[in-house]
C-alpha cells in the first residue's frame, strides 16, 4: 500500500502537533517495511531541501513527493496529522484529531486557528475520513460533538522522544545553573503561554504558598510566547510578592530534559487537553507530577500524579505544597511516573497506526 | 499620504530655490572680499544642513509609507482569506446536512461559531 503523510508541521520550529507529526512519521518509516511512504507538505512555503534536512537518510520505502503539495491520487491512503484535509484525494483518509477545544473552548483560540481546525474537521466528517484520536477523552468528544459512529474512530496514544529520560539530577542542575542562571530548586511548568494552560491560576497558587517555600523554590514557566496572554503578563508586572517567577521562553530539548530532571515538581494545570505530552515527558524524566483532573490528563498520568480541579487555585496550591513538603510522596510520584511513562512510545504508536492503516484499507 | 506629498513638494521647492540661490551667490563671491567669503561659506553650510534634513525626512516618510501600505495590504488579504474560509465552511455544513453526515446539532453549533467568527473578523481594521 502507498501511504501519504502531510509533514508540513513537522519542520522546525515545532509546536505540539508538529512534534506529533515528526515523531510518528520518523517511527513509521523506520519500523514499517511492508508499505511505501510518500511525504507531502500542505503548505506551499515548505521546501524540498527543508524536508530533506528534517527527515535525513530516508529508507528505500519512503520518498518525498514531487511536487510536494500535490496530494491527489498519488497514494492509496493519506494521513492528515494537522487538520489539513487533502481535498481532491480519492483514496482513504486518516485525520488525527488532537482535540476539539476549538469547538468546546473557542475562547482559548485565535480566529485563524479556529477556522483552520473547524474547516479541516468538517471536511473530514463530510468526506468520510477516519478519525485517529490521541486519547479516549478526545474520542468521546468526537462521538459526542461530531456524531461519528464508533467504526470511524480509533484511539492511539502519543509517545515521547526517548531523549526525555531520567539522568543525574545534580549534573542537570549544574548545567542549568551555567546555561540559564538557575540557582534555586524550582517548580516547573511547560507549555505555550496561552489561556488554556491556566497559568494565571498557577502563578496565583505559587503566590499562595508559604513564604518559606517560595523563598526556597522559584517558579519557572517554559514555552513559546503563545497568544491571548495579556492577563498573565499584567499579573506578573504588578506582582510584588516573595519568590521568583521566571519566563524562560522556548528552550532547546536538551535543556528541557535537564529542567524536567531537576524540577522539584512539574505542574500542568491545563483547562483542556487532547493528550498532554509535557506531562508524559516529565514522568519519563522522573519529575513528580501534579496536574488537572480534567479532559485527557487523568488517562495519561494514571495513578502516577497528584490531580486537582484546574479552576480551583487553592487546590493547585495544596498539590504544590504537598509535593514540596512530603519527601515520601515526592519519591513515590517520581517512581510511579517513571513506570507509567513506559506504557507510551512512538514505536508503539507507529505499530498501532500501521495496523489502523491496514484495517481501513482492507 | 498628504504629509508625504507635502514633504516631497517642499523638497522640490527648496532644491530649486537653492540652485538659483547658489548660482547668484557664486557669481557675487567671485567679486567679494575674504570676510564675505566666510559669511557665505557659513550660509551655504546652513543651507546644506537644511537640505540634508529634508532628504532624511523624505527617506523616513518613504519607508514608513511603504511599510504601512505593505502591512495594510497583507491584513486585507488575510482578512479576505478568512472570510473565504468561513464561506467554504458554511458550504461544507450545507453539504453535510444534505448528505446526512452532519447532524442538526453540529450544524447549529458550527453556524453559531461561524457567526461569532464573522463578527470578530468583521471588526478587524479592514
Amino acid at each position: 500500500m502507498r501511504i501519504g503523510i502531510d509533514i508540513a508541521k513537522a519542520l522546525p520550529p515545532r509546536d505540539g502537533v508538529g512534534n506529533y507529526t515528526y515523531h510518528l512519521t520518523k517511527a513509521l518509516i523506520a519500523l514499517d517495511g511492508r508499505h511505501e511512504y510518500r511525504l507531502f507538505a500542505s503548505s506551499p512555503t515548505v521546501s524540498r531541501s527543508a524536508v530533506e534536512a528534517t527527515f535525513e537518510n530516508l529508507p528505500a520505502t519512503c520518498e518525498i513527493a514531487e511536487p510536494l503539495t500535490r496530494t491527489q491520487d498519488q497514494v492509496d491512503l493519506f494521513h492528515a496529522p494537522s487538520w489539513h484535509y487533502p481535498l481532491g484525494h480519492k483514496g482513504k483518509v486518516v485525520l488525527t484529531c488532537h482535540d476539539l477545544t476549538f469547538l468546546t473552548h473557542p475562547q482559548f483560540h485565535v480566529e485563524v486557528n479556529r477556522i483552520h481546525c473547524l474547516r479541516g474537521t468538517l471536511e473530514a466528517v463530510v468526506y468520510g475520513a477516519h478519525f485517529l484520536c490521541v486519547s479516549r477523552h478526545t474520542r468521546k468528544q468526537v462521538h459526542h460533538h461530531l456524531g461519528l459512529p464508533e467504526e470511524r474512530t480509533s484511539v492511539i496514544d502519543e509517545g515521547y522522544d526517548p531523549t526525555f529520560r531520567a539522568t543525574e539530577v545534580q549534573a542537570a542542575a549544574k548545567r542549568l545553573r551555567k546555561r540559564h542562571g538557575i540557582e534555586h530548586p524550582f517548580i516547573l511548568s511547560v507549555g505555550s503561554l496561552e489561556p488554556r494552560k491556566n497559568l494565571v491560576r498557577l502563578v496565583k497558587a505559587y503566590d499562595g504558598l508559604d513564604e518559606d517555600l517560595r523563598r526556597r523554590h522559584d517558579l519557572l514557566l517554559v514555552g513559546p510566547s503563545g497568544w491571548l496572554n495579556a492577563a498573565l503578563h499584567e499579573y506578573l508586572a504588578e506582582r510584588r510578592g516573595i519568590g521568583t517567577i521566571r519566563l524562560l521562553g522556548f528552550v532547546e530539548r536538551e535543556d528541557q530534559v535537564d529542567l524536567y530532571n531537576a524540577a522539584s515538581v512539574f505542574v500542568y494545570p491545563s483547562l483542556a487537553e487532547g493528550f498532554g505530552l509535557p506531562v508524559l515527558e516529565a514522568m519519563a524524566c522522573g519529575a513528580p507530577v501534579a496536574t488537572s483532573s480534567t479532559t485527557s490528563l487523568p488517562e495519561v498520568v494514571g495513578d502516577a500524579a497528584l490531580t486537582f480541579k484546574p479552576e480551583d487555585t487553592r487546590a493547585i496550591r495544596r498539590a504544590l505544597h504537598r509535593i514540596l513538603t512530603e519527601p515520601r510522596l515526592s519519591d513515590d510520584l517520581r517512581n510511579r511516573g517513571l513506570r507509567r511513562a513506559q506504557h507510551f512510545s512512538w514505536e508503539r504508536a507507529a505499530r498501532e497506526t500501521v495496523e489502523l492503516y491496514e484495517r481501513i484499507a482492507a | 499620504m498628504q504629509a508625504f506629498e507635502q514633504v516631497l513638494t517642499n523638497f522640490e521647492a527648496s532644491f530649486e530655490h537653492l540652485q538659483t540661490h547658489f548660482a547668484s551667490q557664486i557669481e557675487s563671491l567671485q567679486e567679494d572680499s575674504a570676510s564675505q567669503f566666510e559669511i557665505l561659506r557659513a550660509h551655504f553650510a546652513g543651507q546644506l544642513e537644511n537640505l540634508q534634513a529634508q532628504i532624511d525626512e523624505l527617506e523616513k516618510r518613504s519607508v514608513e509609507r511603504l511599510q504601512t501600505e505593505g502591512q495594510n495590504r497583507q491584513e486585507q488579504v488575510d482578512k479576505l482569506k478568512l472570510q473565504l474560509q468561513l464561506l467554504q465552511t458554511e458550504k461544507l455544513v450545507q453539504l453535510g446536512e444534505y448528505q446526512g453526515s452532519v447532524s442538526e446539532e453540529l450544524a447549529e453549533e458550527v453556524r453559531r461559531q461561524l457567526r461569532d467568527l464573522d463578527e470578530k473578523i468583521g471588526s478587524l481594521p479592514f
